[in-house]
């Protein structure tokens, strides 16, 4: 979606130099017993009389918002003026000056948009400014407080990045928040996908930019290889030594993003924490013919191994061990391959690479085939992601698996983590609904604190015990029973499940009971806004994927709120409570009703993937227990295992997390040599 | 690297895929067999850098150059030998690795300014470990390659066939001038660690270890390496010279290696046979003396210090070349950390250090015994300072805890608590933890043990009689075999005194002139006759005298008992002077077992005394019961017997001025038991005889009796 915006009137060319982009190194992490002191600091900050403290401050606020409603427009301009210009001399001010500023801004809000901002609001705002983890429930205007931190840091003049979670909150976020900009002399853009190079400078110009994670990192290393290409420096000294006449400097005024100064991320556990595990490399396809024809080799000798006997699987650790007898087998045959691939090591990796794009990576939930190609899905989001790649080799392994024409691999330009790059801000700041479970986390690895903002109105959200059934097919009738008595009564309904295959088969069950109802996955992303806007209306049934989880607010239809507001099926159990909790946050927003219940069963990939054999056989067996003390025993058990199986994924997803990060700073450390 | 291999395809390649990189022109390469492989050691000569590669990695390292870029590189070896290629994971590792270690030289900037940063991490963590190790610390003074470069052709001409010969003799010379006065050798010995002497003692040693170093040093430099850095390490803060040798590790060959370290101590054994030369035909003076602790300081230590493989010193570094396990230490260390995290807290995903069958028994057990040597001998160590110096033993007994409980401990909590290899197992992992401990110190804290003590003592009569010569004289025979019943009046001894005979002989002339003198005074002067009979009286009494010690040189029994007697025991010959003990008459019906301990003892009043035994000195094999074992709680000047005090050779302190040996110079408590009779007649109850009680308390946990011991001994040593 391309947004079209009057170009901002405070453009700032002049920041672009011919130097690559130096970054002051972000401070190490911490080890050791630093580490438990760090850990221990976080936590004194986190203690609540820091949120008292912003409250109050925010009440204050809120009195001298009061105060300027008597003022003419002219006048509230020429205030804000007076405070912007203040901000760009010094952006971190006295608390009065601070409190003055925004509550002009707020004023300017309530003008501008309609909206008058809440106290609440008013209190998270501060808490982004100062550089905190505001947490804040989902319909409490996060979009709002947003905006208005941004237009505090648009003042100074430095860049400001307001990261969002997707390309439709960008350009949505960023032309419904416009006027307040504008009233408040911030130029503000959005940057999205489909946007040509060309036109990507001008837009970083802005004061503030809409963007994403993956966008933004994205174009700071391809700047980071325009400029290293077009150093003039570098160029003539490397002319004068091979001879090498490429690479003038011509291309200089290429590079895209201003500087990194002030990040505001939007839906922060998100981009911080579940999209952190994967670095983002910027890759272009090398053309690879041996590979191609090692792959379908491997693909070939795969399928005629058995498990078991040749290779045992690791489910919970995601590992393929094979046995000496099925690798003989394969040297044996090995002389088919091109000269590369013989040896034994690369054999072996082949076979292993063969065997995961059998059993673990799985169609419809890591992948889904469009046009003949493969597209991976985002496990947390749900959401199609057509410009990520698997890494080379495995990526051609799972063409082969699925009989597509092998793709050329990709090769890596540039690599950067999510986490390292967003270290490398100098002012850090976010807003979520959900930060609580990863509060250790987010002050390790970022120094940010996290606050909790109340809401505005008490929530009367009712929560279900989560419900325990011993088999999916079980489960599916029970779960199908609820959503017909809740649809008999007309309530708007919304299933929460994990991936585009299990939607698709519960849709296919609601079809068999002819019931209405609306599908929202990965595979139809264009009727999301649409859906998402019916989703509360009465008699609706919605089943979406997890991408309904974020940044999407959904409003009740007449009437709803006074039969018990929207109900939430949460159908499968996440990896992380945090996302059952967004999940659950679709309903009660701003103090509506609703409810929300849990679906789980020993089938479920989460308890499968993280408890043990013997745990998973001891429950079903409970489970098939008849006595009157064995079914709430079972349920009883059931939450706590729910509960162990996420903490181990969290766990587990913490340290792969870490890994990432560990082995870019090996490799920054290692190889300084710029790419 | 096993991970690295199999991955082909690197999303990092972009890093070093256009740098055209290459070793340092100045890195130097050598070839090494270690366990059937060959290895490529490369060093930088300006840093004393070094780094180990495999055949593949180094052909690899070969092919770079500024000509190509490193994925031209990496794809000229896929076209030309794909067998041994490395993958692109390996060479960013390799790449990376080697830039760390300062080996590699590249056509991009970026990496100076991390070079300056390795710097300053390098030194700050060198001068965290200078902090760490704070018992030895290096100071390092001059280069000495220059000095040792112009002594090169001396250096060729000592190692050498010839120089062997020459080594070879000198020590020869060396032991045959210790076997001429090997008397005199042992005897000085025992003044080695007297206080006026510990200045000489440690120029030995400084001159020794110069010579050491040296030693190393010429022999490094023969063999071709450098040697950049010698100084003065601290060691237990008495300052020493050091070199660093470690260009010998860069040798191909295990020969010279071995050499260089044995340089040392082959060194300190020459000088040592040169002072016991100079010791040896010196007249005694102040370079007799020298020499002397030179000699000491050049073969003992070196010998125990320098060639335990136990220690890290030069006999370790040869052990480990000679089986080829480089960082053995180290890697014992980190083995015994993969046990305990595998086996004790469950870490299953802790990687085991050692690659083969051998390594996985020999490097616990030497991790074991190095560890508790170790331990053990900075414990004695710190001991014996803190003897002489009571601040600086306890400031080094302090390190010592600290090194070997509290580091350990906060790096096992650290480990618990935050180490991610325990991602999953960290509850079992706390939880084992907190069980043995608790396990450990409930046994030692609440568990009652046995609590002994043990004294030295010696057994005596109840009653008893002295026995003394009368008369001075050699013992000429034993008429009653000492230990066997006597009856009153019945001739033990027989002593000899030809000076007596004499004296009689003369005496009786004396008396016989004096008698003529008396009969002519009778005739001619009768008024000399009265003094004159004077005279002859007082020479009657003399005579008599005499005659009466004649007759005491035969000793007889005053009552009847046993006759004890351990100074006759040591046979004919010797002299007694008059009054010398001669042993006791005992009454053998009723013997006593009488101990002496230290008074700081006072805990045996707190529980009763449980169970007393004996063992008797020369019949360790019994042990007897004692009953009604009663501590005298008063201070007793007077030992039992002379052989329970230093001057005897027993442990308890005497006043120096005393002859006799028995008077006390701390106080003590005196323990009396009566024997068993029954078990009793098993042994020969002697009266003096030495024995070792042992008393058993009311049992106590081991933690209240450790600490106990530790009071006493402080207070016993200190007086605190």
């Amino acid at each position: 979606m391309s947004v079209a915006l009057p170009i901002a009137q405070t453009g700032a060319t002049g920041w672009l130099r011919a130097e690559r982009p130096v970054l002051a190194p972000p401070p190490a992490l911490p080890s050791g017993f630093d580490a438990l002191v760090d850990k221990l600091l976080g936590a004194i900050r986190r203690l609540p009389w820091q949120a008292r403290r912003l409250r109050r401050l925010a009440q204050v606020c809120a009195d001298r918002m009061a105060g300027l409603q008597g003022l003419s427009d002219a006048a509230l301009q020429l205030r804000l003026s007076t405070h912007r210009d203040a901000f760009r001399r010094d952006m971190t001010g006295g608390q009065d000056a601070l409190l003055d500023a925004l509550a002009a801004v707020g004023e300017a809000a309530g003008r501008a948009l309609g909206l008058r901002p809440y106290p609440v609001q008013l209190m998270g705002a501060l808490a982004l400014h100062q550089g905190w983890l505001a947490e804040m429930a989902t319909g409490e205007g996060k979009t709002l407080t947003v905006a208005m931190a941004a237009v505090l840091a648009g003042w100074s003049g430095r860049p400001c990045h307001l990261v969002t979670a997707n390309d439709y909150l960008a350009a949505r976020d960023a032309l419904e928040m416009g006027p307040l900009y504008h009233c408040c002399g911030v130029s503000v853009l959005a940057v999205t996908g489909e946007l040509a190079p060309a036109e990507r400078p001008a837009r970083y110009a802005a004061d503030v930019v809409y963007v994403t994670a993956k966008e933004l990192l994205a174009d700071f290393l391809r700047d980071r290889q325009t400029a290293s290409k077009n150093d003039v420096a570098r160029a003539m000294l490397r002319r004068w030594l091979w001879r090498d006449a490429s690479g003038g400097a011509d291309a200089v005024d290429l590079l895209l993003v201003r500087g990194l100064h002030t990040a505001l991320i939007d839906e922060a556990d998100s981009v911080l924490i579940d999209e952190a595990v994967t670095p983002l490399i910027l890759s272009a396809p090398r053309p690879d013919p041996d590979l191609a024809q090692a792959v379908l080799w491997a693909s070939e000798l795969a399928d005629r191994l058995d498990a078991g006997a040749d290779y045992v699987l690791s489910l919970t650790r995601g590992q393929v061990t094979l046995a000496p007898a099925a690798l003989e087998r394969a040297m044996l045959a090995s002389q088919r391959l091109p000269r590369l691939w013989q040896a034994q090591a690369r054999c072996e990796e082949l076979l292993r690479q063969a065997l995961v794009a059998r059993h673990f990576l799985l169609r419809d939930q890591h992948y889904v085939l469009q046009e003949g190609k493969i597209v991976l899905l985002d496990e947390g989001t749900g959401r199609l992601t057509p410009s990520r790649t698997l890494t080379a080799g495995l990526h051609q392994a799972v063409e082969a698996h699925e009989g597509l024409a092998i793709s050329d691999p990709s090769q890596s330009l540039g690599q950067m983590s999510f986490q390292a790059f967003f270290r490398h801000f100098r002012r850090r700041a976010g807003i979520t609904g959900t930060a609580h479970e990863a509060r250790a986390e987010f002050w390790a690895i970022y120094g940010l604190g996290v606050l909790a903002v109340p809401t505005h109105r008490p929530r009367i959200r009712t929560e279900a015990r989560p419900r325990m059934l011993r088999t999916e097919a079980e489960k599916t009738q029970a779960l199908l029973a609820e959503i017909e008595r809740l649809h008999a009564q007309g309530l708007p309904v919304l299933v929460g499940v994990r991936s585009v295959g299990s939607s698709d088969r519960l849709a296919q069950q609601l079809r068999a009971r002819a019931l209405p109802f609306r599908l929202l996955n990965a595979v139809r992303p264009d009727e999301e806004s649409e859906i998402v806007a019916q989703a509360g209306q009465a008699w609706c049934i919605t089943v979406a994927t997890n991408m309904a989880g974020r940044g999407t607010d959904i409003a009740l239809g007449p009437g709803v709120a006074a039969a018990g507001g929207l109900q939430v099926l949460v159908a499968e159990g996440n990896e992380s409570s945090r996302i059952d909790r967004q999940l659950a946050g679709r309903c009660g927003r701003q103090g509506d009703p609703g409810r929300v219940s849990t679906w789980l069963s020993i089938e479920d990939p989460l308890l499968q993937r993280h408890l043990s054999a013997r745990w998973c056989s001891a429950m079903d067996r409970l489970a098939g227990y008849s006595s009157a003390w064995a079914a709430p025993l079972f349920q009883s058990i059931g939450g706590v295992a729910v509960r162990i199986a996420q903490r181990r994924a969290e766990e587990q997803a913490r340290q792969r997390r870490r890994a990432v990060l560990e082995s870019d700073d090996w490799i920054e450390k290692a190889l300084p040599f710029s790419d | 690297m096993s991970d690295a291999r199999s991955h082909t395809f690197s999303d990092a390649w972009h890093r070093v895929a256009e740098l055209r990189a290459a070793l340092r022109p100045d890195v130097k390469v050598r070839r090494q067999n270690a366990h059937g492989r060959r290895w490529y050691v490369l060093s930088n000569p300006l840093s004393n850098e070094f780094f180990r590669v495999t055949e593949d990695a180094y052909a690899f390292l070969s092919r770079l150059g500024d000509q190509r870029t490193v994925d031209q590189a990496w794809r000229d070896t896929l076209a030309n030998d794909p067998e041994s290629m490395l993958s692109q994971q390996e060479v960013v590792q390799l790449l990376g690795q080697l830039n760390l270690s300062n080996l590699l030289q590249a056509d991009r900037a970026g990496a100076s300014a991390s070079l300056f940063e390795r710097y300053q991490q390098r030194r700050s963590r060198e001068r965290r470990a200078l902090l760490m190790s704070a018992l030895s610390i290096r100071i390092p003074l001059f280069d000495p390659d220059r000095m040792l470069e112009r002594a090169l052709p001396l250096i060729r001409a000592l190692v050498s066939p010839a120089g062997l010969l020459v080594y070879l003799l000198l020590l020869g010379l060396g032991v045959k001038a210790l076997m001429d006065r090997s008397d005199e050798l042992f005897h000085q010995a025992a003044g080695l660690l007297a206080p006026d002497n510990l200045v000489l003692l440690y120029l030995g040693f400084a001159i020794a270890k110069v010579v050491h170093e040296f030693g190393h040093a010429a022999v490094c430099k023969r063999f071709g390496g450098e040697v950049h850095t010698m100084g003065v390490m601290l060691l237990m803060f008495a300052p020493l010279p050091y070199v660093d040798a470690s260009a010998s590790w860069g040798f191909r060959r295990s020969a010279p290696r071995m050499l260089v370290g044995a340089a040392g101590v082959l060194a300190e054994l020459a000088v040592a046979a040169v002072a016991a030369m100079v010791w040896a035909y010196c007249a005694p003076g102040v370079r007799g003396a020298v020499a002397y602790n030179v000699m000491f300081a050049a073969s003992v230590s070196t010998l125990v210090f320098n060639l335990n493989p136990l220690l890290r010193f030069d006999g370790y570094h040869m052990l480990v070349d000679l089986i080829g396990m480089p960082n053995l230490f180290q890697r014992s260390r980190d083995q015994l950390r993969y046990l305990g995290q595998r086996y004790v807290l469950g870490a299953k995903l802790a990687k085991p250090v050692a690659d083969s069958p051998t390594e996985s028994w020999l490097l616990p057990l030497y991790g074991v015994a190095s560890g508790l040597y170790s331990l053990t001998l900075m414990g004695t160590i710190a001991f014996f300072i803190a003897e002489q110096y009571l601040d600086l033993g306890l400031l080094l007994a302090v390190l010592l805890v600290f090194s070997a409980v509290v580091r350990p401990m906060g790096k096992l909590l650290q480990h618990l608590l935050l180490s991610p290899q325990l991602a999953h197992q960290r509850a079992r992992a706390i939880g084992s933890t907190v069980v043995l401990t608790a396990v450990l110190l409930g046994v030692l804290g609440w568990v009652p043990f046995a609590d002994r003590i043990r004294a030295a003592g010696v057994v005596e009569s109840m009653v008893f009689r002295q026995l003394s010569s009368e008369s001075a004289g050699f013992l000429a025979e034993v008429l009653v075999k000492p230990g066997s019943q006597v009856s009153a009046g019945q001739a033990l001894v027989r002593l000899a005194n030809p000076d007596l005979l004499v004296e009689i002989r003369a005496s009786r002339m004396q008396l016989q002139q004096v008698q003529v003198q008396e009969l002519r005074a009778q005739a001619l002067a009768l008024a000399d006759l009265e003094p004159l009979r004077q005279q002859r009286v007082a020479a009657e009494a003399g005579l008599a005298d005499l005659e009466r010690q004649r007759a005491a040189l035969t000793v007889v029994a005053p009552v009847s008992g046993v006759w004890s007697a351990g100074e006759v025991e040591q046979g004919r010959g010797r002299w007694f002077a008059r009054g010398a003990a001669l042993g006791a008459i005992v009454d053998e019906s009723q013997y006593r077992f009488v101990a002496i301990l230290p008074q700081v003892a006072t805990h045996l009043f707190e529980g009763g005394i449980e169970r007393a035994e004996v063992r008797l000195g020369g019949e360790e094999g019994h042990k007897l019961l004692l009953r009604d074992a009663t501590v005298m709680p008063f201070e007793h000047g007077v030992l039992p017997s002379r052989a329970l005090g230093f001057a005897g050779g027993g442990d308890i302190a005497v006043q120096p001025g005393d002859a006799s040996g028995v008077l006390a110079a701390e106080p003590f408590f005196r323990i009396h038991a009566g024997f068993d009779t029954v078990q009793a007649s098993e042994v020969r109850l002697l009266h003096g005889r030495l024995g070792v009680m042992r008393l058993t308390l009311t049992p106590k946990p081991l933690l209240a009796q450790w600490g106990r011991s530790l009071r006493q001994l402080l207070q016993r040593r200190f007086r605190a």
